[in-house]
């Protein structure tokens, strides 16, 4: 089946960027001014520890030496010693992974449902107040920075109502049993959720509804109406599956936008994911945590780019060659 | 052939006009368009004006401290009192969060260093007894040793046998050892009792250190290496005819001759004389004594004040001050060519007949000086500028003054623009020096006999040491030291309106005092400046890598499409933070990495242009005519996809905007300037007012928000220009 081979091309790609992604990373951890070392070794170390650790790096090799040798470290998950945990690296990320999927896949899911459906009714009442409602809402919630909107949704529901917690994932030294857990994850996980949507939505609906004007000047419209069949058929059926084609091309570039707002929503609700960890640490110094984390993150947008990519190529028989 | 054609120019400007025209036509129509230019334009004019607008200073002005904190509610009593040793000694010699004390339990004298403990029994660091009695408080002063390369502190304390000890606390170790003693006694036999609190001078030119010890009749200088093992060894003494009377103090002055700065000791004795001795020989500079002055006045005055300002070798303030039992504080010029002679008698400032003052306390800038004056009993403070001391003497000068409840023999203190006064009976006041309606800001009643008040910094309370009011008692009320913690809370940030000084702050202030309306506008600046110029650069480059990347195709194409993949489907915001942490938080730093991590989106759009360009009738005419590949992409292409280039500018400015803002919400913004990003990130940073302060936490995100708005209108009205496709049919 070609789709096999469509699937294995992409996981080919997908290898590609991320040697290239590393390869930025070693050029911008290596190459930037000041001791090189001090970014790959802590500062605080006692000479001994120092030196074995240089040899461990190959830092006293020549630069391409050095650069074999990171590779090697990175892909087979050897991120090195936190400066400011003294953990393996990856002992201080594994735990973050999930939260974030959780944070990330959720709002993605729900930004991408609400913004076609608001999209396809902006296209739909095309002219009316409504779509012009719909279009500075969404550019208005677009225009906020996530931080602030974050703070807003902090302030007012956290702040004066009290009707949420000002952060973090859980209730900290509380055991419960699983299903009251991922009720008070989800009472945790609202605010940021609610967060990520509204300020994410505006793109995808704005994009959407775009596309759907698209389709709506086809011929196939005019013959659908000509036809007879009842408006809302032709809403669905004809014009909303056919405009969600470039929506699903788009999810790459608004991937990357989601997980930019996302990294700084974690910080802002304390939630304990790879973005929060990836900026205290960044502003903690702990370089060898800070290039893990981005390695991850890096990791998380490519392979959902390729998943959409794959899907992309299942929706539309077109792409099948 | 010109190489400008005239004519040519004019041609092309009148095009120019003609297309801005047609266009501006199709703009004005747009009404979301023109609300988004309008609130450009009026963000431009906010940063252009900023100085017209506003002329509090972003970061250098703050908010008047009495709009800023309550002294009423400043000081709270906390109860941790010191107790240990029966009777303590003169006064503590306080470290930022300790102090040094002599004290004696059981007819033993002993020096300790201790750390005062919220509700326990404080934290003794080091205790070590003293060879006879305590006289008076240890001196204490931070150096590094030169044997051991370290941070000490060198204790200095002298008892009643003669006998000067010094003691030395090693910061790294934690403890205090003794060095070595010094036995006055040899020299001087019974009279060498030290009855003041040693002073330390350091020499300026080899950096060691000259101690300077006061027993009953002389002065004595002795020297101090700098190496934990140096040997001390008597330089001089200079003997008075009376008793000297208080503590010496020491300043820097300039010797009228060479201009030098050398140290100078001064002193009062008993009797009335005042001297100044030269600190590297006891040479006595100027002596005089007040009985003999045309005054014709038995007085004897306090210890010797010298401005603060003074002592950092400031040469601006060529005066001290000391005070008499006769009511008066006599201003005395630091000058060595001085004789009593000289003495310029409108420089006594008469504060209260016959009164007994206590020493003077200066304040920092030397612009006056507070003193408290005691007649039967009962202390009267008084306030006095420097301008108000200089007039003649037998005007009442003091234009301020508050009567006290009981007697004062301490010193009032100046701490933090306020001055804290305790009197005898143990009743403590405080007062403001810029608040001139002769009100008590604050009392509160200590039981025992305070004869000393100091302020140290006890606790980190949200980054800032929280100061400590220290009492010392006086032994005959059993001694002891007791502290009381500023609790009150700052009123900062202060909400939009007037406040006490009568200063109106239209959206109020942030909890360091800064002017939030002056922020918001000088915040302007920095959003359009990191916006236009990070999108320019984005656009040039992602322009150029378009172009390049359609008209040459092949590899080219190939690799440079690749490359933009792989930076749109980074994680930017991330990519940006590491960034800028490891290359450092400048306006440039932050503009060129906005742009490098902008370029691929427009890059991608411009190309797919420049490929339907290429197939067009007139880049084939000018390959035909034999133009180079580079005069076709610059010539031919550029000028055709510069309009969809505009178009992604204005989106880039809106990314621009947000990552900047971003940034400096994280604390990776430009320390140096002012940006709204930074407002947020200072509310949330601990400030402790993140859900109360909505005058701080509204109007930077509300700013963000409108200006990024503004741009996105403007960018879908020239969207709607470029697509006539997306024109609604009339």
């Amino acid at each position: 089946m070609k789709l096999s081979k469509f699937i294995i091309g992409r996981t080919i790609q997908v290898f590609i960027t991320l040697l290239i992604i590393l390869t930025l990373l070693f050029l911008i951890f290596r190459l930037m001014p000041g001791d090189p070392t001090s970014h790959v070794i802590d500062p605080g170390m006692s000479p001994e520890a120092r030196e074995s650790l240089m040899e461990l790096y190959g830092l006293d090799r020549p630069l391409y030496a050095q650069y074999g040798l990171y590779m090697r470290n990175m892909l087979t998950g050897r991120f090195g010693t936190s400066f400011r945990t003294q953990n393996p690296v990856f002992m201080d990320l594994r735990p973050r992974i999930m939260p974030t999927l959780l944070l990330f896949g959720t709002s993605m899911i729900i930004v991408y449902i609400l913004g076609i459906l608001l999209g396809m009714f902006m296209a739909w009442n095309r002219g009316s107040k409504l779509e012009m409602g719909g279009i500075v809402g969404s550019l208005t919630f677009r225009s906020m920075p996530y931080f602030w909107f974050g703070l807003l949704m902090l302030f007012a529901f956290a702040g004066e109502l009290e009707w949420f917690p000002t952060g973090g994932m859980k209730t900290a030294g509380v055991d419960m049993p699983a299903h009251k857990e991922a009720l008070d994850i989800l009472y945790h996980m609202t605010l940021p959720l609610i967060t990520m949507v509204i300020v994410g939505i505006g793109g995808i609906a704005l994009l959407m509804r775009q596309s759907m004007l698209d389709t709506l000047g086809e011929d196939y419209i005019v013959t659908a109406r000509a036809k007879g069949l009842p408006e809302n058929k032709i809403m669905i059926h004809h014009a909303a599956r056919n405009a969600l084609l470039p929506i699903v091309t788009s999810i790459a570039i608004s991937i990357a936008f989601i997980f930019a707002g996302g990294v700084i929503t974690e910080i802002v609700f304390s939630w304990p994911g790879l973005g929060s960890l990836l900026i205290t640490r960044t502003l903690a110094q702990d370089y060898p945590v800070v290039e893990g984390a981005f390695f991850i993150i890096a990791i998380l947008v490519l392979v959902m780019n390729a998943v959409s990519d794959v899907f992309y190529a299942f929706l539309d028989p077109r792409v099948k060659l | 052939m010109p190489i400008i054609n005239k004519k040519a120019m004019k041609d092309k400007y009148r095009d120019i006009k003609k297309i801005f025209k047609q266009n501006w036509k199709l703009f004005k129509t747009n009404k979301l368009g023109m609300i988004g230019l309008i609130i450009i334009f009026t963000f431009v004019m906010m940063a252009i004006l900023a100085p017209v607008l506003t002329d509090r200073h972003p970061v250098r002005w703050t908010a008047p401290n009495e709009d800023m904190f309550d002294a009423e509610q400043m000081w709270t009593q906390e109860n941790w009192v010191f107790n240990a040793p029966d009777v303590i000694y003169g006064e503590p010699s306080f470290r930022e969060d300790s102090f040094y004390m002599v004290g004696s339990r059981h007819g033993e004298s002993s020096l300790y260093l201790i750390r005062p403990e919220k509700e326990r029994s404080p934290d003794i660091m080091g205790e070590l007894r003293l060879t006879g009695q305590g006289t008076s408080g240890p001196t204490h002063f931070p150096t590094v040793d030169d044997s051991l390369q370290a941070w000490q502190e060198r204790v200095y304390v002298g008892t009643d046998q003669g006998i000067l000890h010094r003691a030395s606390y090693s910061l790294a170790a934690r403890t205090l050892t003794q060095d070595w003693r010094f036995n006055l006694a040899n020299n001087l036999g019974t009279n060498a009792s030290i009855e003041h609190a040693p002073i330390v001078a350091e020499n300026v030119e080899d950096s060691s250190l000259t101690i300077i010890v006061a027993t009953r009749n002389s002065i004595h200088g002795i020297s101090d290496g700098r190496t934990a093992d140096s040997e001390p060894e008597l330089l001089w003494s200079t003997n008075f005819e009376g008793t000297v009377l208080n503590q010496p103090d020491l300043f820097k002055r300039s010797r009228a001759a060479d201009l030098q700065d050398t140290q100078t000791i001064a002193i009062t004795t008993e009797g009335g004389d005042v001297a100044l001795l030269d600190h590297s020989d006891g040479s006595i500079l100027w002596q005089f004594n007040m009985e003999e002055t045309a005054l014709d006045r038995s007085v004897s005055l306090t210890r010797p004040v010298i401005p603060l300002a003074m002592k950092k070798g400031e040469t601006a303030l060529q005066t001290f001050y000391t005070s008499g039992n006769d009511g008066r504080v006599y201003i005395l010029p630091n000058n060595s060519t001085f004789t009593a002679d000289d003495i310029d008698f409108n420089n006594i400032a008469f504060v209260e007949e016959g009164a007994q003052l206590t020493v003077p306390e200066v304040l920092d800038d030397g612009s006056g000086i507070y003193v408290v004056s005691n007649v039967q009993n009962l202390g009267t403070i008084h306030y006095l500028t420097t301008d108000e001391l200089t007039v003649g003497p037998e005007d009442r000068v003091s234009s301020w003054n508050y009567p006290l409840r009981g007697p004062v023999s301490g010193k009032p203190i100046f701490y933090r623009e306020f001055v804290y006064v305790a009197t005898d009976h143990g009743h403590i006041s405080s007062f403001q020096p810029t608040r001139r309606d002769e009100q008590q800001l604050w009392a509160a009643e200590v039981t025992g006999q305070p004869k000393a008040i100091q302020v140290i910094h006890h606790r980190l309370v949200q980054d800032a040491l929280r100061p400590v009011l220290m009492i010392t008692h006086h032994e005959d009320a059993g001694g002891g030291v007791e502290g009381w913690e500023a609790l009150g809370e700052f009123l900062a940030p202060l909400s939009p309106g007037v406040h006490t000084s009568g200063t109106r702050y239209l959206l109020g202030t942030d909890n360091e005092g800064r002017d939030i309306f002056s922020n918001l506008v000088y915040g302007a600046r920095i959003a359009l400046i990191i916006g236009f110029a990070a999108a320019f650069f984005a656009v040039i480059i992602g322009t150029a890598i378009g172009v390049a990347a359609g008209y040459l195709g092949g590899i080219v194409d190939i690799v440079l499409m690749r490359l933009s993949d792989v930076f749109l489907c980074m994680p930017g915001l991330a990519l940006m933070i590491v960034l800028i942490a490891i290359l450092g938080a400048n306006v440039m730093n932050i503009v060129i990495v906005i742009a490098i991590l902008g370029w691929p989106g427009i890059a991608r759009v411009i190309r797919s242009q420049t490929l339907s360009l290429v197939q067009r009738p007139f880049v084939d005419s000018a390959r035909v005519t034999g133009a180079s590949n580079a005069r076709i992409m610059f010539r031919h292409i550029a000028p055709n996809v510069m309009p969809l280039s505009l178009l992604y500018m204005t989106f880039q400015v809106t990314g621009a905007i947000l990552a900047e803002a971003s940034l400096s919400f994280l604390g990776l913004g430009d320390p140096m300037v002012t940006s709204w990003g930074q407002m947020l990130y200072n509310l949330t940073r601990g400030s402790g007012h993140t859900f109360t302060a909505w005058w701080w936490f509204l109007p930077p995100g509300l700013s963000i928000t409108i200006l990024v708005m503004g741009f996105f209108f403007i960018a879908r009205a020239f969207d709607e220009i470029i697509n006539p496709r997306l024109r609604e049919r009339k």
